[in-house]
């Protein structure tokens, strides 16, 4: 990985995932309603769109906790640069669980 | 070569071994024609790099003419939007107003919103950047100094376009987001929509063509030394913003080519009758206007984490949180679009996403607040008391910033909370917000950033009261016109309504709101005369007036020479906390890198975009007519297309190919020239002989773009067919199997060919481009005949995404065989060798990435019929 | 504006007459219009307290420097961009997911009608009132009821927007959307189309009246109803 491509993926890599999130959640669950996935009923009387738009989040949020933990000694940056990166990884974190817990609670397809 | 005086550690330094990347064998540092006087080499520089006189301003393709041009172009649009916005003000002060027919009202207000969003903000940013980077960075011109050129005659000719058919009386009148089905054929059968949908499309050319060139200068554009971590922050405010433009204004050229084509063609995109859904161009819009609008706060933000610490005199506060905020920021502005959408009855989980994220991009907009509250906390006089200057105007409109955004951040969060949206919606309360962010968020720091760089850009001194008063006047005028317009939106009146009952209770708000715009009018008055009489009889600008810590105050004179520096320093730390003062001197002496001029090359370093490392030498183009008659060639096209000449259309668009064909590489590129020496002992190679030269950046760079359209467009086929009405179609639009796999193995024969062909000693290359040029005219070919066989597309939507997406792959292959021909073109007329690579490497690239997307296209046909028969009725 | 509202958004007697109107969302007339208007100067409230804090500190860091110094650049970022807005942004999207859900739907059997928005009118249904002819630009409802408005166009985007009884919705056309409305007291309420929708657009207004109980079906019946309508207060 060259220098700059390995700044790009530790500074745009954390909200790159949100919005893959975040990206998936709407076209997942507008799709889900659609296909019925809303209304079936899995196990535990869980809508299965339901546990789809848990669980992705819960990939993402894994992932970018992943790369918080690669970015603990910087990476390899410069100071500055890890420290930018540590920070947006941190923030893509947060802003994932901020964005995302209410697909557990809200009513699906209504 | 002599020493600059070694400064403070944050300074130049030119020749302190180890810190040289390349410890070389000492070299004359300027050989060449050997130019070392220094008024020798000024007068030589500014030979090189002049614009000439008369006719040839119509050449110029300098970043410095072409970025002024670009600001003072885009005031004069403000000025015609500001005449628009009065007239509403007039429509509206009264009750029952007769002053304007509703029809004409509401060309007047739709032209305000377009002129103000695509012909004012974007370009006077993209001019400023323009104007700037470059002297903040270190070098001498933009990457692509006649790509600004063209960009800005699209600018201008699009603009001019949308002017001239409003005085005609045929302006565009849905509103400046032109939601369709009000902006389709049958609703809005004028020319008005397509002078819109064209001429706004136009512009568009013009602000992509400024995103590459501003990220690939950021890039590899710098002075030898400056890492990424030692930019300016200015440059990573602008790399983010061009970033969000790439990805940003594909989905709105997608929406208009889709709605110009189901104007002008019938093909159903968003006809709820036959398949298409209104919703769609929402969608497209929005996914284009939200981030839009950060587009147009963060070079604002940019100027103001620039100039906040000048004032200061000590460097940002929080520069790697600043940093971090602006990126977090411009990915969350693509995640809010859907606040626009709050009452098209989407379900209550997918509000939910949207309105969590909007409530959420407060936080980096308060980080970046409070880094700018901190860095004026710890403000220090200044040695130099001259520059003490109190509260400066430029500071005043900071105030008014902070005053004014603030209130707009705060109307945002409210906004973004789905319940309130569904009452303020739509009223003036959303008209009010949007001039809080926008004016308070974009003009006033333009007008401080304005103020601040007067000097820098035009030599002179900015002195006396009349700022002062312009900006009091502009302030109080403002919050008099847009304050009490939260309240006449939440009291019921509704936007772009032109007439409203005296028994509405708004008739007191509104002429309120209308005295004062005129208050704010006069604001703006003042201000062009202050400026205009500073221009005209200000004093001369003393060198780094406000003592800042950037490069551009280190030109040797004010305003700068085209060439912008004599040589380039080496930056050994935060390069915004350089010493100007002492630097200006050294580096006009043709101290450091570059500081020569051979040949009547036109030369800048190209560094590694990680380090800044020098790595190659760029030569940047003489001013041509080029930019001007390829500007025209395009305007032809798009007049074509507005009068439905389709067939001089298409003859004019291939005149634009021509024209790019010729776009002349200079002498040097005809032979190899060898690594040659570039001052301080480093040797470097020209760009058109380094392994990833400018041009490879910007394919790159275009790539993302062009992936944004893509993905736009196959997500949008996704939609319909999940969420409009009608579909499945009556009969599924099956397409022959044979042509989509001709057309697969065509993709990857050109790209093993194209790969082949640049392998090695490429003089041999020419079969293997000859088989590139015949795979990529294979998949054309195919591609027309999959078209050819689909059902009428007028019928149904879903045969018309199909053909847009077979289009899409068609223009592709076919840019791929003319970069095939140029190819083998160059390699006849000697421009190729074994150094000299760029004309075979594009098309490598080209075909590498053209490879997944053609698949993905080829797939898509299936992946949409799936979905469509999944989707339940 | 009304001093009480920055003491306490409850205290809200003295501005909501100041701000009344045919049209006025702050002049709420029923459950779901009086939940957006109570939303409203709540935020107002915290937005003005915000804002004096944001200025307050501002120009004291402006003016005062060298007494603004002494807090370091680090704690004005985390304070400013972190602890302060993060308390305000986490309730505030609790109460809106909260209060779209209760706006959004509705426990008791509501009484339904419909809305087709043409340029430039309005023509309403009543598809569960056998014999209730179509009415245009007045749509009649049972007072003290949850009604649900089922909306439609025909041509371009409109927007279904009565102030006073809730929030607004889209008529666009090939969909179907709804909306919840209240009205707690018998009366006439005023509608306005508030998407832009062509030159018609500004009078594209309508009225609903509230009936009580008894008042409602000779109204549906088109017989001129029995008292005049009182607006409400």
């Amino acid at each position: 990985m060259s220098a700059g491509t390995r700044i790009l993926v530790a500074i745009a890599g954390g909200f790159t995932l949100w919005a893959l999130v975040f990206t998936a959640v709407y076209a997942g669950h507008a799709t889900g309603c659609e296909i019925g996935w809303g209304l079936a009923s899995g196990p535990g009387g869980i809508a299965p769109l339901r546990m789809v738009l848990v669980l992705i989040p819960l990939a993402g949020l894994g992932l970018t906790l992943a790369g918080l933990w690669l970015l603990r000694r910087g990476a390899g940056l410069a100071p500055r640069l890890a420290t930018t990166a540590q920070l947006l990884t941190a923030a893509a974190a947060v802003a994932t669980v901020y964005n995302f817990t209410f697909v557990a609670i809200l009513p699906l397809c209504a | 070569m002599t020493k600059a005086p070694s400064g403070p550690e944050e300074t130049v330094e030119s020749l302190l071994p180890g810190a040289d990347p390349a410890p070389a064998p000492a070299q004359p540092a300027a050989p060449g024609d050997g130019v070392t006087d220094p008024l020798a080499l000024d007068a030589e520089l500014r030979r090189i790099w002049a614009t000439g006189p008369g006719w040839q301003r119509f050449a110029a393709v300098n970043h410095s003419v072409v970025g002024l041009r670009f600001m003072v172009t885009s005031l004069v649009f403000f000025t015609i939007g500001g005449i628009l916005a009065m007239l509403i003000r007039v429509q509206l002060a009264t009750p029952d107003s007769g002053f304007l027919e509703p029809g004409l009202y509401a060309q007047v207000f739709t032209m305000h919103g377009t002129v103000m969003m695509f012909l004012f903000a974007i370009p006077l940013f993209e001019g400023l950047a323009m104007y700037l980077l470059p002297k903040m960075l270190g070098a001498r011109d933009m990457a692509f100094p006649r790509l600004s050129a063209y960009g800005y005659w699209c600018y201008l000719f699009g603009g001019t376009l949308l002017i001239v058919a409003m005085l005609a009386g045929a302006a565009p009148d849905s509103g400046w987001f032109m939601y369709t089905p009000l902006s389709s054929q049958p609703f809005s059968p004028g020319i008005g929509a397509d002078v819109w949908l064209l001429g706004v499309t136009f512009v568009e050319i013009s602000a992509i063509s400024a995103a590459v060139e501003i990220t690939v200068t950021i890039l590899i554009l710098r002075a030898p030394g400056m890492s990424m971590d030692r930019m300016p922050v200015f440059a990573w405010y602008m790399l983010t913003v061009a970033a969000m433009m790439l990805v940003g204004f594909p989905p709105l050229i997608l929406g208009s080519i889709l709605l110009e084509a189901e104007r002008a063609f019938g093909l159903p995109f968003f006809d709820p009758l036959r398949g298409g859904d209104p919703l769609l161009w929402q969608h497209l819009f929005w996914l284009f206007g939200h981030p839009e609008v950060y587009i147009i706060f963060l070079p604002a933000a940019g100027a103001l984490s620039t100039l906040i610490p000048v004032f200061a005199g000590r460097p940002l506060a929080g520069y790697r949180a600043v940093v971090a905020a602006l990126v977090a920021m411009a990915f969350l502005s693509f995640g809010l679009w859907v606040h626009h959408m709050y009452t098209t009855g989407l379900p209550h989980l997918s509000l939910a996403l949207f309105s969590a994220a909007s409530t959420l991009v407060a936080v980096p907009t308060a980080v970046q607040i409070f880094a700018w509250i901190a860095t004026l906390a710890q403000r220090r006089p200044k040695p130099d008391p001259k520059t003490r200057p109190g509260i400066s105007v430029s500071m005043l409109h900071v105030f008014g910033f902070f005053f004014i955004f603030v209130m707009g951040g705060l109307t945002g969060v409210m906004l973004a909370i789905v319940p309130f949206d569904w009452q303020a919606h739509d009223t003036h309360f959303v008209v009010a917000h949007l001039h809080y962010v926008l004016i308070g968020g974009f003009l006033f720091p333009m007008l401080a950033a304005g103020y601040h760089w007067l000097p820098l850009i035009s030599g002179r001194a900015h002195d006396g009261p009349a700022g002062r008063l312009g900006f009091w006047l502009v302030f109080a005028g403002f919050n008099g016109t847009f304050f009490l317009m939260h309240i006449t939106g939440l009291m019921g009146m509704p936007r772009r309504v032109h007439a409203y009952d005296a028994e509405s209770g708004w008739h007191w708000l509104n002429l309120i709101s209308s005295v004062s715009s005129f208050v704010m009018a006069i604001g703006f008055a003042v201000i062009v005369i202050d400026l205009l009489l500073t221009l005209r009889f200000g004093r001369k600008a003393e060198p780094d007036p406000w003592q800042a810590a950037t490069l551009e105050w280190a030109v040797p004179t004010l305003p700068p020479p085209p060439y912008n520096f004599a040589a380039f320093p080496r930056i050994t730390g935060r390069a915004d906390k350089l010493e100007p003062r002492k630097l200006a001197p050294v580096l006009a002496r043709g101290e450091g890198y570059l500081g020569l001029a051979r040949h009547g090359w036109m030369e800048t370093p190209g560094v590694s975009v990680a380090r800044g490392e020098p790595e190659q030498i760029v030569i940047l183009p003489q001013q041509t007519y080029l930019p001007l008659w390829t500007g025209l060639a395009t305007g032809a096209v798009f007049l074509s297309l507005l009068f439905k000449v389709y067939p001089l259309a298409i003859v004019a668009a291939l005149v634009v190919v021509a024209l790019f064909l010729r776009w002349p590489v200079g002498d040097h590129a005809a032979a190899d020239q060898g690594e040659l020496p570039a001052g301080e002992g480093a040797v470097l190679p020209l760009s058109s002989e380094a392994p990833v030269p400018p041009a490879i950046w910007a394919l790159r760079v275009v790539a993302v773009a062009d992936g944004a359209l893509l993905a736009s467009l196959v997500f949008g086929g996704l939609f319909l067919a999940i969420a409009a009405p009608g579909w499945p179609p009556p009969v599924w639009p099956e397409l022959p199997v044979l042509p989509g796999v001709v057309a697969a193995l065509a993709l990857v024969v050109a790209w093993i060919t194209s790969r082949m062909a640049a392998r090695g000693d490429v003089l041999h290359g020419a079969p293997m481009l000859g088989a590139a040029l015949a795979a990529n005219l294979a998949t054309l070919a195919s591609v027309a005949w999959m078209i050819g066989a689909l059902p009428p597309l007028q019928d149904h939507a879903a045969q018309a995404v199909l053909a847009a997406v077979m289009v899409w792959l068609g223009l592709h292959a076919f840019i791929g065989a003319v970069l095939a021909f140029n190819a083998l073109r160059r390699l006849r007329t000697g421009h190729v060798s074994a150094r000299r690579r760029i004309d075979i490497d594009l098309l490598r690239l080209w075909q590498a990435g053209l490879l997944p997307a053609g698949l993905v296209v080829l797939g898509f046909p299936t992946a949409l019929k799936a979905l469509a028969l999944a989707a339940l009725p | 504006m009304c001093p009480a509202l920055l003491v306490s958004p409850l205290l809200l007697a003295g501005c909501e007459g100041l701000v009344a109107g045919p049209l006025s969302a702050l002049d709420p007339a029923g459950p779901q219009a009086r939940a957006v208007a109570l939303l409203w100067w709540s935020m107002l409230a915290a937005a003005a307290v915000l804002f004096t804090l944001v200025m307050g500190l501002y120009l004291w860091a402006l003016l005062r420097p060298e007494a603004a110094a002494k807090i370091p650049a680090r704690r004005w970022i985390i304070f400013g961009g972190l602890v302060l807005p993060l308390p305000v942004l986490l309730p505030l999207g609790v109460i809106a997911l909260v209060l779209g859900e209760s706006i959004l739907r509705t426990g008791d059997e509501p009484f339904r009608v419909t809305a087709h928005a043409q340029q430039w009118h309005w023509s309403f249904g009543y598809p569960g009132q056998p014999g209730a002819a179509e009415t245009i630009d007045v749509l009649h409802i049972p007072a003290g009821r949850t009604v649900e408005v089922t909306v439609s166009s025909a041509d371009v985007i409109h927007s279904f927007w009565v102030p006073r009884l809730g929030g607004k919705i889209d008529a666009i056309p090939g969909r179907e959307t709804r909306i919840l409305l209240t009205a707690d007291d018998p009366g006439g309420y005023g509608g306005q189309c508030a998407e832009y929708c062509g030159t018609g657009h500004s009078f594209m207004a309508f009225e609903v009246i509230a009936h009580p109980e008894e008042g409602l079906a000779a109204a549906l019946a088109g017989e001129t109803p029995s008292a005049p309508q009182e607006p409400a207060e």
